[in-house]
């Protein structure tokens, strides 16, 4: 297990190396001097030239990508010359509400999609099952903002049961907190759900067709603890799998829905940033992400080991 | 019976057919009957339907707006959002004063034509990396961890951050749609092509003394388009969301040049005076992506030349709606009968 | 003897989405204890749906018509908690597949006790208790320790054991066996044989027994009840079934089951002198080892040589090597030492060039048809595949010409060129197989497994195919299989291989009848023979 654990830990070095180099050269991507589309046409050139000078812009650029790496991996992520901070106390300061969404909407997603699922698929052909995938049919093709859009529209603007946009903290006021993050998680996690109540289906389907579920039938075993006990172990794994990797679209989907429902997120601090190219900060925000992503993979990978014994002892052998 | 599918023998199906070998060699033995492409795609609902509602969408995008000669920049100041029918615009103005229609069908062409060139490019990039990687061992290590650090990177966000460097334009939103979303395309092709590389019929030609090329040519290619024309289509369903959600943000399509994402994003700010903005813009998106979403999943059970259909009569709205998962598909018992032996 | 089991004018149907099928179309059967009943016919002949109608597993769009008697109670109409009861209770299934019988991700104590639990044995001792013996009961060695194991830690014959325990552990009057050795080597196959023999000698269990082998029918049926198409053409005693079988199907099957020691073939002289067209020396293969795994040795020097004209079996059980050993010849497997020479050349030390010249010279056929062809390729391109790669002849004309011919010599109609393999049954592939392995007219042929995953009928037509073909053009020929009888009747001379090892090399009839080796002689001996009284001579003898 322990090797197990190791052995997927080192395997991210490769990733990570690609992705330092992907964000890195994001900054040298643009047209012309760096220094030149950070501080408009307008700037003089001694402006030009001092802010290259200050952000090492004449430096060979291999030099520059280890001095940057240096400095990222002691969590140094640079400096917004427009925040006037430094880019980690930027991001840190729009990371809780973020979190607070994602959370929320991944949670939405699954209490939606596990059951719904399962259901489809223990039903196969029934009137749930062709609802079940009408409907998801149809979440598919609306993108969260869009979807963020619709239901702000409806319950906001024209029932006004719940407010249009802004944010509280739910850690300071529960109540009032959810009711703002109500309608981007909902949002969010719709779309996400569409897509995990196929995934929940197609797995539950594969495994109820398995011979050990005839099996344990074949035993008496009442169908309830077959749907619990033996097929969502199994199916379990690929609806870990999903949710793992659509982490990724889960966060950058919050920070599009953020902008939506004007919640003081990643994603406001990221387009106001995109809007002043402030590249440090896009940078900052990029590689968090990524980070995230990459994180919430590793665990999925270990829960894998931990629910799978197959795994767990091929590798102690 | 007629329209039966091919590939019964395989689920064990008609009981006859196998045990009349027991007496006649194989010549006495009788096939079922053959369905053409057209009749299986008629037949197929998903397809058909979806289909013909991303051709009427196309049409209208690059037809009407010719038609009625509308021009999606022109801007009056003096009749700002106005309703439906109001003030000489079929679906209303837009806060400058901007015809929405048109800058809706418009947008519509900058989707589709983002939406398309991203597919085709993301398409042929990711066959060609797919199956060098499945082919040359060196090559694939190298390959499949760009393409890992790439997919580690949240899609919209490299999206953005791409389009943000390069600067805002339609060719470069292509351009960083391309090489975000290219890693997948790599990765599928790789697979399915390592699949394909694997199975007999390709040990049968090997044994046989073929050269690479006509492995790659005549085995790997065909079974690996099938699966990609399918996964092309959702690509572009894909695509225009991204697109969508990249303008929304202020990284895609830039102002003026009208987008459905940019239409949103104006919406937004006049969301509480005049949410037909939102509404057109937000209808169009999904009705885009919902019919190539269709056309994808008919597509995937056209292309699978052992696909069989569904193995249970279905109403309208299942047959719609409620496709099965091709590993779903199998009946049990007859699987079971078979008798292979190792 | 009460009847345990009585299955009246049963009827299943599956709806499918065009039509219905008749799969089980009125079948009677009855069954008491003490008594094995055998189940045989085709796949698709409506045998399993019958079994497994008696635990009312069924397929999804199944209806059924006419009752199921377990110990009295129709299974088909019962309330659910009583067909729970039933379930594990009165009757219990043991599946082809032990692999796929057992969840993965449980310890094979927990879905022992699955079944106990299930039927309220409430204390959790007990149920520990059980299970354990009900392991000891069945002969895993060290059932304490490996309580507590996982599904994958155990060998196939080992976890067909604890399926066999699993239905056994509530002692039910009546087992389902589902093809329960067709996933197994012979020899573990003999064992399991005997394991279900205890069943019904020692706890009088009732056994209703699917198998396509008749073999395993002879050795272990009390009657057999034969099916075709859905129907039951024939129930019988087992010795009078195979002494006078009367129904015409039932001749056919049986006639066309291959048998040991009847073996009619013409008697082959390799000419003598003449170099052979294969020859390999000490010959090793081995797979290298991945993660501090160690490399396997998969074949382990072995000498042998194919001479011109001659079919030489290699037979073995899982994991001997047979299969690499044709892999190799062929070129799909790399070899780590030794010659391997073909038609005066080594493999191993030839250049690129000649071995894609020697290629020509060699055909192979695969054992699954149904994955050896290219589902985008009509069938004559890929019979024509062969000529297309090494452009012989090189005119379009010539090549449609030639697969014309090929398609008559395997005899299937020229109207099947423009088909797609899917749209063939399994037997018609097998020939395609046939036809493109001969497609530039070899010298040598490889046929791996080429009917194993073929029914008994079809396979014996194949077999007939390829002897004539054989006969008339006189290639050498290497024949893997697991099947004995299959080896007799076909080959001339037989490799037998044991974990990379021959352990004797001799003509078919002599090694059949007076094998040498110990281990032949376990291997012949665990093969059924097609035949209740001689099988239940050697049986006795053996004990």
């Amino acid at each position: 297990m322990l090797t197990y654990i190791c052995k997927r830990i080192l395997s991210l070095i490769p990733v990570l190396t690609v992705v330092s180099v992907v964000i890195f050269s994001i900054i040298h991507l643009t047209p012309g001097n760096p220094a030149r589309a950070i501080l408009g046409p307008e700037a003089s050139a001694e402006a030009v030239a001092a802010l290259a000078e200050e952000m090492g812009l004449n430096r060979p650029i291999v030099v520059q990508y280890f001095s940057w790496l240096g400095s990222v991996l002691t969590g140094d992520l640079g400096y917004s010359p427009f925040l006037n901070r430094p880019v980690t106390e930027a991001i840190a300061g729009n990371l809780v509400p973020t979190l607070q969404l994602s959370t929320l909407a991944l949670l939405v997603a699954v209490a939606i999609a596990v059951p719904l699922g399962t259901l489809a698929a223990r039903y196969r052909g029934s009137i749930v099952d062709s609802l079940t995938q009408g409907v998801t049919l149809f979440g598919l093709a609306v993108p969260s903002f869009v979807l963020g859009l619709l239901l702000m529209l409806t319950f906001a603007v024209n029932l006004r049961v719940l407010p249009v946009a802004g944010y509280t903290n739910p850690f300071t006021d529960p109540l009032e907190g959810l009711r703002y993050l109500i309608l981007p998680a909902i949002s969010l996690g719709g779309v996400l759900a569409a897509f995990l109540t196929r995934t929940t289906r197609a797995a539950v389907m594969d495994v109820l067709m398995a011979d050990y579920i005839d099996a344990a039938r074949s035993r008496g075993v009442v169908e309830g603890r077959l749907l619990f006990r033996h097929t969502l172990r199994n199916a379990g794994l690929p609806i870990l799998t999903v949710i793992g990797l659509t982490f990724g679209s889960l966060v950058t989907g919050s920070l599009v829905t953020e902008t939506i429902f004007n919640i003081p997120g990643l994603g406001t601090l990221l387009v106001n940033s995109i809007e002043r190219r402030d590249y440090p900060v896009i940078q900052g925000v990029v590689l968090l992400a990524t980070l995230l992503y990459l994180l919430v993979n590793l665990v999925v990978d270990l829960l894998y080991a931990v629910v799978d014994p197959r795994i767990r002892y091929s590798e102690e052998k | 019976m007629h329209e039966e599918p091919p590939q019964v023998h395989d689920s064990g199906r008609p009981p006859a057919r196998e045990g009349t070998a027991i007496m006649a060699p194989g010549a006495a033995e009788s096939l079922p009957a053959r369905r053409s492409i057209w009749s299986r795609a008629r037949h197929n609902s998903p397809f058909m339907f979806g289909a013909v509602l991303f051709l009427i969408v196309a049409l209208i995008a690059t037809l009407v707006p010719f038609i009625l000669q509308l021009d999606p920049y022109a801007v009056d100041t003096s009749r700002r959002l106005s309703g439906i029918g109001e003030e000489g615009y079929l679906l209303g103005s837009d806060d400058f004063g901007r015809d929405l229609l048109a800058r809706l069908l418009v947008g519509a062409q900058t989707s589709l034509i983002v939406g398309a060139s991203v597919a085709v490019l993301r398409g042929v990039l990711g066959t060609v990396i797919g199956i060098c990687a499945s082919y040359f061992r060196v090559l694939d290590h190298i390959l499949m961890r760009v393409c890992d650090g790439l997919m580690a990177i949240p899609a919209i966000l490299l999206a953005i951050a791409l389009a943000a460097a390069l600067g805002p334009s339609v060719p470069n939103l292509i351009l960083a749609l391309t090489v975000v979303f290219t890693p997948n395309v790599a990765r599928l092709v790789r697979s399915r092509a390592l699949a394909v590389l694997s199975e007999t019929f390709v040990e049968a030609s090997r044994v046989q003394g073929a050269p690479p090329l006509h492995i790659i040519l005549r085995h790997v290619l065909p079974n690996t388009l099938s699966v990609l024309t399918v996964q092309v289509t959702f690509i572009f369903a894909d695509s225009i969301i991204t697109e969508a959600a990249l303008s929304f943000l202020g990284a895609g399509v830039p102002t003026p040049e009208p987008s459905w994402g940019n239409i949103l994003n104006d919406g937004r700010g006049v969301i509480l005076q005049f949410p037909l903005m939102t509404v057109a813009a937000s209808l169009s998106l999904v009705v885009t992506v919902l019919a190539l979403n269709l056309l994808g999943d008919g597509l995937r059970d056209l292309v699978d030349p052992r696909s069989s259909g569904d193995d249970t009569r279905r109403g309208m709205v299942s047959r719609l709606f409620g496709r099965a998962p091709r590993t779903a598909r199998r009946p049990r018992p007859a699987a079971t009968e078979e008798s292979t032996e190792p | 003897m009460t009847e345990r089991i009585r299955i009246d004018d049963l009827h299943i149907s599956i709806e499918r989405r065009d039509d219905v099928v008749r799969a089980v179309d009125g079948v009677s059967l009855s069954l008491a204890g003490n008594e094995i009943l055998a189940l045989v016919g085709e796949s698709g002949s409506g045998k399993t749906l019958t079994a497994r109608s008696a635990l009312k597993l069924l397929p999804r769009g199944a209806t059924t018509r006419g009752a199921v008697l377990v110990e009295g109670q129709d299974v088909l109409s019962v309330p659910g908690d009583t067909l729970r009861k039933i379930r594990g209770g009165h009757a219990a299934m043991v599946f082809q597949e032990p692999s796929t019988a057992l969840n993965p991700v449980y310890t094979i104590g927990w879905q022992l006790e699955e079944g106990l639990r299930a039927h309220g044995v409430a204390s959790r001792a007990e149920r520990h208790a059980r299970g354990l013996q009900a392991l000891k009961d069945v002969g895993i060695p060290e059932p304490e320790r490996r309580y507590h194991d996982y599904p994958h830690q155990f060998s196939g014959g080992q976890k067909q054991r604890i399926v066999i325990a699993m239905a056994l552990s509530l002692k039910p009057g009546v087992i389902i066996a589902d093809e329960p050795t067709t996933a197994l080597d012979v020899t573990v196959q003999a064992e399991i044989l005997d394991l279900l023999r205890k069943c019904r000698d020692e706890l009088g269990t009732a056994i209703i027994l699917i198998t396509h082998n008749m073999g395993v029918v002879a050795d272990l049926a009390d009657r057999v009840a034969v099916m075709y198409q859905g129907k039951v053409v024939e129930t019988a005693d087992v010795h009078s079934l195979f002494a006078q079988p009367q129904h015409p199907y039932t001749r056919r099957l049986l006639a066309s089951v291959p048998r040991f020691g009847q073996a009619v073939r013409p008697q082959r002289t390799p000419a003598a002198g003449e170099p052979p067209v294969l020859r390999a020396e000490k010959l090793e293969i081995t797979y290298p080892g991945r993660f501090r795994k160690p490399p396997f040795r998969a074949v382990r020097g072995v000498d042998f040589e194919v001479r011109k004209g001659e079919i030489f079996g290699l037979v073995g059980e899982s994991g001997s090597g047979k299969s690499t050993i044709g892999r190799a010849i062929a070129g799909l497997t790399a070899t780590s030492g030794g010659v391997l020479e073909f038609l005066g050349t080594d493999l191993r030390r030839a250049s690129r060039a000649e071995v894609q010249r020697l290629r020509r010279k060699l055909g192979f056929v695969f054992q699954d048809p149904a994955s050896s062809f290219n589902p985008f390729m009509s069938i004559a391109d890929c019979i024509a595949e062969p000529m297309r790669i090494h452009r012989t002849p090189a005119a379009k004309r010539e090549i449609d010409a030639r697969v014309r011919e090929l398609l008559d010599a395997v005899q299937l109609p020229s109207s099947f060129a423009s088909r797609t393999p899917m749209e063939l049954s399994g037997g018609q592939r097998q020939r395609v197989g046939v036809a493109r392995a001969l497609a530039l007219k070899p010298e040598f042929v490889i046929a791996d497994e080429p009917t194993s995953a073929l029914d008994v009928s079809v396979q014996a037509t194949i077999l007939r195919l390829l002897g004539d073909l054989h006969e008339e053009l006189g290639f050498a020929a290497l024949f893997i299989t697991h099947d004995l009888a299959v080896v007799e009747e076909f080959a001339d001379r037989v490799g037998v291989l044991k974990q990379g090892e021959f352990m004797e090399i001799a003509p078919a009839e002599t090694l059949l009848k007076e094998a040498r080796d110990s281990y032949t002689r376990a291997l012949i001996n665990a093969v059924p023979i097609p035949d209740p009284v001689a099988q239940r001579a050697k049986r006795k003898r053996a004990v």
